[in-house]
C-alpha cells in the first residue's frame, strides 16, 4: 500500500535550500565524473562522502544518490561522442552511440541516451517508493540471527564484485572483514590488532580507507598513463555536432518508448539482484533490445534502439540496487556498498527503522533520487555537449587537484591527521591490489559489514544458549532458514549472472 | 620454451604472510574476542594457499602465455614516485598546514605530470585554494587552516 502521507512529508523535508543545492551539485558533479574516462561512480561517491559530513542526512544522501545515478549516465556522454566509455556501465552504449556520431547524429543519440537514462532512473525510483516500504515493514520481524544471516548474504556479493579472480576477490573481502575487526572489541572491550597504536583503538575509519583505495590509487594510475602517452578523449566531428538536433524526430522517437519501458522493468529487477549491477543490466537490456527489435540488423551500425536499451537499463539498475540497500542493508553493487557506509555515517541503519523512526528522512531521500533523475534528464539535454569537453582535460591537471581534495575531504571527517595517514597507506594498498588483480570493492564491503556480522552473531549465540542451543534456535526461526537458503543460492548467482552476461554479449556480437 | 614462476606465486606468499600476521596479532586475546579474527585468519590462509597453487599451475605455461607482469619496474616506478609526492605532501601538511602544503604540492605534482604552462598551473592552484578556503573554512567550518606552522602563526 502506497503511503501518500509519508511521501508528502518526505517531499516537504526535501524542500530545503541545502537539499536542493545538494541535489543539483550531485547531479552535475556525477555527470562530470562519469564523463571522465577512468573515473567511476564509486570514486565520485567516495570523494563526496567527506564533503557531506557537515550536511543533514537528507541533503547528504540525496547528493550521494544523485551522484550515483548521474555518473552512470555521464559515462554515456563520452561513450557516444568520443567512443570512450566513461564508466564500465556505458561500454554497450559506445557500440551504437559512436556509430551514430560518425553518421552526424551524435546529438540525437545523446538525446535518446539522456531520455532513456531519465526514464529508467525515474521508473526505478518509483519502484523503490512502492517496494521498499513493504520490504522494510517485513524486516520488522528480523532479530539478531536474521541480521547476522543478512550480513552474510551481503558478503556473498563479494564474489560478484571480485573482478577477474574470484579467489583474489574473496581474499580482498575477507581481508576487509579482518580490517573491520581492528580496534576495541565491542563486547569484551579488548583491543584487537591495534599493535599498540592508540588511534587504532577506534578502529579503521572506512571513509579514509575507501578514498585511498579508489582515489589516491587512481591518481597513481593516472601518472602512469601520463608517462605512457595516454591523452584525454577527443570529440568526434565537433563542428557537425553543433548544428545537429538534440532529439530524433517524434515519429522515430515514439518507436523507442516500448524499448525504454521494457528496459526500465528489466533494469530495475537486475539492479535488485545482489550479484548484478548497472554494467550487467546494460548488456542484458542491449541484448533484449536486439531480440525484440523489428530491425535487429541495425544493431551495431548505429541503432537508436540500441542506445535507448542500454542507457535505460543501466540507470534503472541504480534505483533497483538501492531497494535492498535501504530495506535490508544488502548492497547490490560496489557503489551501493559505499553508499551503505555513507548511510551509517549519517546515523541511518538500513532496516525497519528506515520506515518508522527515520521515515521522513528515508522518503525524502527516495523522492530526492526521483527528482535527481528528472533533473539529470533536463540538464543532460542542454549540457551534455559541453560536459563532453571535460574528458579532454589533461590528466596532469586533474591528478593533483584530486589529491588535494582527498586530503581535505579526509581531514574534514574528524579534523584528524591520523585519518589522512590511513588514506595515504590505503592509496598504496589500493594501487598494489589493483596491479596484482585484487578488486578493491570487496574490501570496502568487508570493512562495512564486519561489525554488523560479528556483533549480531555473538548476540545470537548468547540468545541461542538461553533457548536450548543454536540448532533449535535456528530451526525455530523460519526467516533465518529462508535467508540461509538464499545465501546458498546467492553463492551460485555470480556464475549464473556471468553466464547471462556472457550470453547477452554473444547475442550482441552475432 | 622458456618457463618461470608466475608472479601469483610470490603474491600468494605475501598473502600468506598477511594471513599469519592476522593470527599472530590475535594470539593473546580471550577466545570470545579472538574467534572472528582467527576464523578470518584461517580463511585468508586457505585462500593464500589457493593463490599459490593457481600461480604454480600458471607457471607451467610458457612465459609468453602467462600474461603481462603486474609488478615490474616500468609498471611501478612512476606510480610509486607519485605516491612519494603524496607522502611528502602529508608530511608538509603536518608541518606547514593544508593551504601552504597544497599550494606547493599542486605545482610540484602538475610539473611532474608533464604540465608545462606556468600560467595555467598557477591559475588552477590559486582558484583551488580560494574555493576550498571559502567552501570548507568559511562555509563548512572545517578548521583545516588552524593546522601546522601557518595555523600556529595565525
Amino acid at each position: 500500500m502506497v503511503d501518500f502521507g509519508n511521501i508528502l512529508a518526505g517531499f516537504q523535508t526535501l524542500l530545503s535550500l541545502e537539499s536542493i543545492i545538494a541535489l543539483i551539485a550531485g547531479t552535475v558533479g556525477g555527470m562530470v565524473i562519469g564523463a571522465l574516462p577512468g573515473f567511476s561512480a564509486a570514486m565520485g561517491v567516495s570523494l563526496l562522502i567527506p564533503i557531506t559530513y557537515g550536511m543533514g542526512p537528507v541533503a547528504a544522501l540525496s547528493m550521494l544518490t544523485a551522484m550515483y545515478t548521474s555518473a552512470i549516465y555521464g559515462g554515456s556522454i563520452t561513450a557516444i561522442l568520443c567512443h570512450t566509455p566513461g564508466t564500465p556501465a556505458s561500454a554497450a552504449t559506445a557500440i551504437d552511440g559512436f556509430q551514430l556520431t560518425k553518421q552526424g547524429r551524435g546529438m540525437e543519440a545523446m538525446g535518446v541516451a539522456t531520455l532513456g537514462s531519465a526514464v529508467g532512473g525515474t521508473f526505478s525510483a518509483i519502484a523503490m517508493l512502492l517496494i521498499a516500504p513493504a520490504l522494510g515493514a517485513f524486516s520488522l520481524k528480523f532479530s539478531v540471527l536474521e541480521y547476522f544471516f543478512l550480513s552474510v548474504f551481503g558478503l556473498t556479493v563479494i564474489a560478484s564484485l571480485a573482478g577477474d579472480s574470484v579467489i583474489k576477490g574473496l581474499f580482498s573481502g575477507i581481508l576487509g572483514l579482518a580490517l573491520g575487526c581492528v580496534g576495541l572489541d565491542a563486547i569484551s572491550g579488548f583491543p584487537r590488532m591495534t599493535m599498540g597504536v592508540i588511534q587504532l583503538e577506534d578502529g579503521i575509519n572506512f571513509v579514509p580507507a575507501l578514498i585511498g583505495l579508489f582515489s589516491i590509487s587512481q591518481v597513481m594510475s593516472l601518472a602512469w598513463d601520463v608517462y605512457h602517452g595516454k591523452k584525454g578523449s577527443v570529440i568526434e566531428d565537433e563542428e557537425n555536432l553543433k548544428k545537429s538536433r538534440s532529439l530524433p524526430p517524434f515519429k522515430e522517437m515514439k518507436t523507442l518508448f516500448p524499448t525504454m519501458a521494457r528496459c526500465s522493468i528489466i533494469g530495475t529487477i537486475v539492479g535488485i539482484v545482489p550479484a548484478a549491477g548497472a554494467g550487467v543490466s546494460s548488456w542484458i537490456c542491449y541484448s533484449m533490445g536486439k531480440k525484440f527489435s523489428k530491425h535487429p540488423e541495425k544493431f551495431g551500425h548505429g541503432a537508436l534502439e540500441g542506445v535507448a536499451s542500454c542507457e535505460t537499463g543501466n540507470n534503472a539498475a541504480t534505483g533497483g540496487a538501492l531497494i535492498p540497500l535501504i530495506t535490508l542493508g544488502l548492497p547490490g553493487s560496489s557503489v551501493a556498498a559505499i553508499l551503505l557506509g555513507g548511510m551509517m555515517i549519517h546515523g541511518l541503519t538500513p532496516g525497519a527503522a528506515m520506515f518508522t523512526k527515520h521515515a521522513n528522512t528515508t522518503y525524502a531521500i527516495m523522492i530526492g533520487f526521483l527528482i535527481a533523475n528528472i533533473l539529470m534528464g533536463i540538464v543532460g539535454l542542454f549540457a551534455a555537449r559541453y560536459i563532453a569537453h571535460v574528458s579532454a582535460v589533461p590528466m596532469g591537471y586533474l591528478g593533483p587537484v584530486i589529491t588535494a581534495l582527498c586530503f581535505l575531504g579526509t581531514f574534514a571527517i574528524r579534523n584528524n591527521l591520523f585519518d589522512v595517514g590511513v588514506m595515504v597507506v590505503f592509496g598504496l594498498l589500493g594501487f598494489i591490489l589493483k596491479r596484482c588483480g585484487f578488486a578493491a570493492p570487496p574490501m570496502i564491503l568487508g570493512m562495512v559489514l564486519s561489525d554488523i556480522c560479528e556483533n549480531n552473531w555473538r548476540r545470537a549465540v548468547i540468545l541461542a544458549n538461553a533457548k536450548g542451543g543454536m540448532l533449535s534456535y535456528f530451526l525455530s526461526r523460519p526467516i533465518s532458514i529462508v535467508l540461509a537458503l538464499l545465501i546458498v543460492v546467492s553463492l551460485f548467482s555470480p556464475m549464473i549472472m556471468s553466464y547471462v552476461d556472457k550470453k547477452s554479449k554473444e547475442n550482441v556480437t552475432k | 620454451m622458456k618457463k618461470q614462476l608466475h608472479q601469483d606465486v610470490f603474491i600468494g606468499f605475501i598473502c600468506l604472510a598477511i594471513s599469519l600476521l592476522v593470527f599472530a596479532l590475535n594470539t593473546n586475546l580471550p577466545s570470545d574476542a579472538a574467534m572472528m579474527p582467527r576464523l578470518l585468519g584461517g580463511m585468508l590462509t586457505i585462500l593464500s594457499i589457493l593463490i599459490i597453487y593457481h600461480g604454480l599451475r600458471k607457471s607451467k605455461l610458457p612465459v609468453e602465455e602467462q600474461g603481462p607482469k603486474a609488478l615490474t619496474v616500468d609498471a611501478l616506478k612512476i606510480p610509486l614516485i607519485t605516491w612519494g609526492f603524496v607522502v611528502l605532501y602529508y608530511i608538509l601538511f603536518h608541518v606547514a598546514g593544508y593551504f601552504v602544503a597544497t599550494g606547493i604540492m599542486i605545482i610540484a605534482l602538475m610539473r611532474f605530470m608533464k604540465r608545462t604552462s606556468w600560467p595555467v598551473i598557477i591559475a588552477i592552484d590559486a582558484v583551488y585554494l580560494l574555493v576550498m578556503y571559502f567552501a570548507f573554512v568559511r562555509m563548512l567550518n572545517v578548521s583545516v587552516d588552524n593546522f601546522g606552522m601557518l595555523g600556529r602563526l595565525l
